[in-house]
Parts: structure tokens; sequence; C-alpha cells
């Protein structure tokens, strides 16, 4: 025990898995968001037009959200270090390859079908399925941290692509963002990446190791009585429908907005120019928004912040719409927009480390690879179907507000469904043992 | 449901990287930066190669350090 405590390394390693992960999050996700630049560049070169572009892009969507439980599987199966290192090289050398696009269905195929399986293999579920092994007490600020490095991958790599286009051309920019990833988050996911603390000798969150007397409370604490060795136990429980359920309304509403909120806006009488930037400010505050949830989460629990958050995007859309329909002026205009960009902005990737730390705490990390995945096939059911929604109602009404106020007002059934879930009964943080309360002295 | 409909979906899905919207970005980001391209690519790309160089860097500090650290524990008859 002494030996150790003076061996035990100054800084965590978890905290190196923690930047690794950020890094990579940056890099993949900015890489896939820059799809957009290369809309117009091909749009021109090949003379399709936007929607047989933009297909690819729907398809990747598609194929992103029903891949990830079959990903979680073999990540679970495997630990996840290969995973994610093969996720990492598919998705480098698919990036190169879509510099030799001739064809719409070599494009659909490259991006929309093998760039997302290998994304698919780094995605933030896995990467935070794996972390959570590492982190308990702070599980949800890490989570914040991997979803705020994620975020801002958008700002950072969307313009960089810009750039690259600009001084070269859309062949060379595929081949630079393919290249980054291979050189750069490849070697240093080989180096950093380790499946567990144990590998290493460790406790999660860098603890000291266990005395003789509380660690068999310890082993109690860290399974609840949910705790998953099969990835089907979820199903016969209620958090996971509560979480998965809520998340598909999470999805519904952000992709929504992500699609048809500039549109919106500007059928509201604001200019492009305004629209777009309200839009870049609601993704800025993404970062801070992720960031803060996983920290609060960590100091406050998990289920009443989530409700929280859904609860306040709720209202955020009642702030963007009701004023409208009520005729209350000050907010139909632009200060309604710039609140509801503030609201959604905060909320915006907040509920991802709230929803993943809240069910690693409840069944724990056997399966979560899995478990999040089939999270994430609902978040991303709901993001499909609202886009379809949206798109459908618009045509048949004219309008986006219909559609709006619907998963608008759906947002708080998701914040009662989540203040709903029994976290002191269920999540390991609220555990204790009689040997852990003996071994404290309590 | 009509045909049009369902193909409107992925003309609307592609947006959240709305090609009109990046160019107006790219405008304002000319505007604010000027629009030296290959400044701007080499500052960020070598931001880019910066962050794992140097993360690998501190972690061999301080594996270094933590060697040192143990050594020195053991010399002093733990």
């Amino acid at each position: 025990m002494a030996n150790s405590v003076k061996n035990k390394p100054r800084i965590y390693y978890g905290w190196y898995m923690v930047a690794t992960f950020m890094f990579i999050a940056l890099l993949t996700t900015g890489a896939r968001n820059a799809f957009g630049v290369f809309v117009i560049p091909m749009e021109e070169e090949f003379g399709w037009n936007r929607t047989t572009v933009t297909a690819a892009g729907f398809v990747g969507a598609v194929v992103a959200g029903l891949i990830q439980p079959f990903i979680g599987r073999v990540f679970d199966a495997t630990g996840g270090r290969k995973v994610v290192l093969v996720g990492l090289i598919g998705l480098g050398v698919t990036l190169v390859m879509l510099s030799l696009t001739f064809h719409i269905i070599f494009l659909i195929l490259m991006f929309g079908v093998l760039s997302s399986v290998a994304a698919g293999g780094v995605s933030i579920n896995n990467t935070g399925a794996m972390l959570a092994r590492w982190f308990r007490r702070r599980r949800a600020t890490v989570l914040g941290l991997i979803a705020a490095g994620a975020s801002l991958g958008g700002m950072v790599m969307v313009p960089f692509a810009m750039f690259l286009l600009q001084a070269t051309n859309w062949r060379m920019t595929w081949v630079a963002l393919g290249v980054l990833i291979l050189v750069l988050a490849v070697p240093l996911a080989y180096i950093f990446i380790r499946e567990s603390p144990e590998k290493l000798g460790l406790q999660p969150d860098g603890d000291d190791e266990p005395t003789d007397a509380s660690a068999a409370g310890l082993s109690q604490r860290r399974s609840g009585p949910l705790e998953a060795d099969r990835w089907t136990q979820p199903f016969r429980s209620w958090p996971f429908w509560q979480v998965s359920l809520s998340y598909m309304v999470c999805g519904s509403t952000t992709f929504m907005l992500s699609v048809h909120f500039v549109p919106y806006a500007v059928d509201r009488g604001v200019s492009p120019g305004l629209a777009a930037t309200i839009m870049g400010v609601m993704l800025g505050l993404n970062v801070f928004g992720s960031l803060g949830a996983g920290l609060l989460a960590d100091r406050f629990g998990r289920k009443n912040l989530l409700a929280l958050v859904y609860f306040l995007r709720g209202s955020g859309y009642m702030i963007l719409l009701l004023p409208g329909v009520f005729g209350l002026t000050l907010l139909s205009g632009d200060l309604g927009l710039w609140l509801f960009a503030l609201i959604l902005g905060f909320s915006w990737w907040a509920t991802l480390p709230l929803t993943t730390s809240l069910t690693a705490d409840v069944y724990g990390t056997k399966t979560l690879g899995t478990i999040s995945g089939i999270s994430f096939a609902f978040h991303q059911i709901g993001a499909a179907s609202s886009v379809l929604f949206a798109a459908v109602l618009y045509d048949l009404t004219g309008s986006y507000t219909v559609p709006f106020l619907i998963v608008g007002i759906l947002l708080f059934p998701a914040a009662l469904s989540a203040f709903t879930i029994k976290e002191r009964k269920y999540s390991t943080r609220y555990l204790t043992t009689p040997a852990v309360a003996a071994a404290s002295g309590d | 449901m009509p045909w049009p409909i369902i193909l409107s979906v992925p003309g609307h899905h592609g947006e959240a990287a709305d090609p009109e919207m990046l160019a107006w970005i790219k405008q304002l980001l000319d505007h604010a930066l000027g629009s030296a391209a290959w400044v701007i690519i080499a500052v960020v790309g070598l931001a880019l190669v910066a962050f794992p160089v140097g993360l690998i860097l501190f972690y061999l500090t301080q594996q270094r350090r933590d060697r040192v650290d143990s050594y020195q524990e053991t010399g002093d008859g733990t």
C-alpha cells in the first residue's frame, strides 16, 4: 500500500486519455462536419444538383445512427482500443479516397456509408464508454470535455477546410483532412489509449488502492442493482427507456434546428447574414454548455440537470414561437431569436455528458458501448424523422411554426421523463454498503 | 406520400453545414482575417500539429519526473 502511494504518478493517466479523445473528437467531428464546404465545388465540377450531393450527407446521418449499436457491441466485446484505432484509420483512408470522387454513387458509398461506419468506431459513444471506465467521480466532467472537443472541431476544422479549399481545390482538401487524421490522431491514439485503469495498475479517478477493509464494499458499490452483464438487460428496466426516449426528443429538437433554423429565421424577416450569425453563436455556445453540464452533473447529480436542460430547451422553443402566436412584439423580433439562441446554445450538447454518465452510473461499463449506441440510435431516429416531419409540414403549411411548436412541446414530457428517473435508487453514485460505511468509520 | 416531398428531405438534410451559410461565414472570416488563406492554414495547421506533439512531450517529461521521485523516495531508505 505504501509503495503504491509513493509511486503514484503526479498526473493521473486518465487525463492523457481525455486529452487524446478530445483531440480525436475535434479532428474527426470537424472533418465530417466540413462536408458542406465541398457541396458547391462538387456541384460545379460534376453538374449535380443540391439534392443529389446532400443525399450523401443524409445517408451518412442515417448510417451513423443505425450502425452505432453494432459497433458498440464490437467495442464492448474487444475492449475498445482496436475499434478506435481501426475506426481512425478507416476514417482517414475514406476521407483521402473522397478526393477520387467521380460519380455520385462513389460519394454516397464513400462518405455516406464507409466513412460513417469508420466514424462510428471513434464516436463519442465509444470514447465516452471507455472514459467511463477511467473516471467515476469526474465521469460527467470528462464526457463534457470530449463533447466540447467535438463541438470545437466544427468551429476549427470547417473554416480550416474552407481556406484550404480556397488555396488549393476540393480534392486536395479531402486528402489533407484524411492525412491529418492518419498522421496526427492515429499515432496519438496508438500511444495513449489504454482500455482500463486496471491494466496499468491504477484505480479510476487516480484514487489510491483500496484498503483490504474497504475492498469488499467497494466492489459491491461499483455494481448497482441494474448493472448489466448483457446488453439486453436494460430493456427490462425503466431508466433505459426514460433516457432513450428523451434522447430521441433531444435528437429531433437539435437536428431539426440545425437544418431548418436559418430558413425559419429568414422567413421571420431576419437577413440571411444575421440568421447565420445567430446560428454561429448558438453552435459556439455548445462548448460552454457541454463543459458546464459535465462539471455541474458531477457536483449535483445527473437526472435533475438533464431534466432542467430539456425544460430550458422547451422554454426556449416557447420563447421563439409563442410571442408570434400571441402578438407579443418585443419577443417576436430579433430579441426572441437571440434569447432562443442563448438557451439552445447552452443546452445543445449538454445532454450528451449527462445522458452517457447517467447510463454508465446505472448500468455499469461492461456493455456501455452497446447501450449508449442504442440510445444514440434513438437520438438519430428522432433526428432523421424530425427533419422529414418538418419538411413535410413546411410544404403543407408554408411555415416552420407548427413543426417547431410540436417538437418544442415534446421537450416537456422529455424533462418529466428525465426527472422521474430513480437515480438515487439505481446509480452507483449514491450506493453505499455496510462494508464501505464500516471502513469509513460511520 | 408524393415523391417531391421525400426527395426534398435530403435537400433539407445536408444543411447541417449549409453551403450558403458556410459561404457567408467565409466572407465574414475573409473580412475579419483578410484573405491570406495560406497564413490561416499555416496557423491552424501548426496548432493541430502542436497539440499531439506537446502532449507526448509533456507525458515524457512527467514520466521522467515520476521516475526521479520514485528513485529519490527509494534512496531515502524506504
